[in-house]
């Protein structure tokens, strides 16, 4: 089963390079939606169907943060599996993400790690 | 001779430029800052501060095709090119912020801007900067420089801090 994606960063190569890993891990992706901000992000879940959405933390407009606020308030997107994708270094943050019900991957990482983290939230496996 | 704060700077620089841009680095003891292309990132936390790094020209489409995975840089545009430098500044600022004042202060980090000049500033705010380092890499060269605006130093906030 293919996961439809939204992934939000405000740099266009970094966007390319999580699309890219998750590929490389295996993942089998189906619609691939990016945004630039949180801002943006919220425009594109409230128009299409998105499984899973990979965020980064440090944006303009609406940072990373601020848009799993709004994810976790809305009754339809509430359960949304949501992956921090970020430098964020700070364990009290992470902690506070974390209780929001986002799991937070490091950057840089491995097509592995992201690939088992998926798998572990999702129950999708892997591309054949 | 190199502080603990030059160390660390240039350990979390060091390390990913090989992670995230596949560019081997190592410290380049004859420092000398050669004209280059250069970007800076601002922080706001507990101190506020910025990161600045300077790399040869010839290094930027480099960084770029390692990152994004081409084996053709020609064909990477210079707005790629420079977001490329830009997110990698980036990872280099978000790693070193908690090695420099431990992992339990919150940072927000600004988005990070090529600088029209081609040098690193000597000073910030009046300041001269807390670490630098000078590395050499595949094809070039890059330094990079720390400033921050805190009356104390990380470490002493960091001491401050309750233990876990």
């Amino acid at each position: 089963m293919s996961l439809n994606i939204l992934v939000v960063d405000d740099s266009a190569v970094m966007r390319s390079m999580v699309i890219k890993t998750l590929r490389a891990g295996g993942v089998e992706l189906g619609k691939v939606h990016q945004a630039a901000n949180g801002r943006e992000g919220l425009d594109v879940l409230e128009q299409h169907w998105v499984d899973m959405v990979l965020v980064d933390i440090n944006m303009p407009v609406m940072n990373g943060q601020q848009m799993l606020e709004q994810i976790r308030a809305n009754p339809i997107w509430e359960n949304m599996p949501v992956i921090v994708v970020s430098t964020e270094g700070s364990q009290t943050r992470i902690d506070e993400l974390e209780r929001m019900g986002a799991r937070f991957i490091h950057k840089p990482f491995t097509p592995e790690l992201v690939r088992e983290m998926i798998q572990n939230m999702t129950g999708v496996g892997h591309a054949q | 001779m190199h502080s603990e704060h030059d160390e660390m700077l240039r350990e979390v620089a060091e390390g990913t430029l090989e992670e995230l841009a596949f560019v081997l680095a190592v410290p380049d003891e004859d420092a000398c800052q050669p004209p280059g292309v250069t970007a800076g990132i601002r922080f706001r936390g507990p101190f506020d501060g910025a990161l600045f790094i300077t790399v040869s020209p010839q290094m930027l489409p480099v960084v770029a095709a390692n990152m994004l995975g081409v084996t053709d840089n020609g064909q990477l545009s210079t707005e790629c090119q420079h977001d490329a430098f830009k997110e990698l500044l980036n990872v280099i600022c978000g790693n070193l912020l908690p090695v420099y004042a431990g992992d339990g202060m919150v940072f927000d980090v600004d988005s990070a801007d090529m600088l029209a000049g081609r040098s690193l500033p000597e000073e910030l705010d009046g300041r001269p900067p807390v670490a630098t380092a000078s590395l050499v890499l595949d094809a070039g060269r890059a330094e990079l420089a720390f400033f921050t605006a805190a009356q104390q130093s990380a470490r002493t906030v960091r001491s401050a801090q309750p233990q876990r």
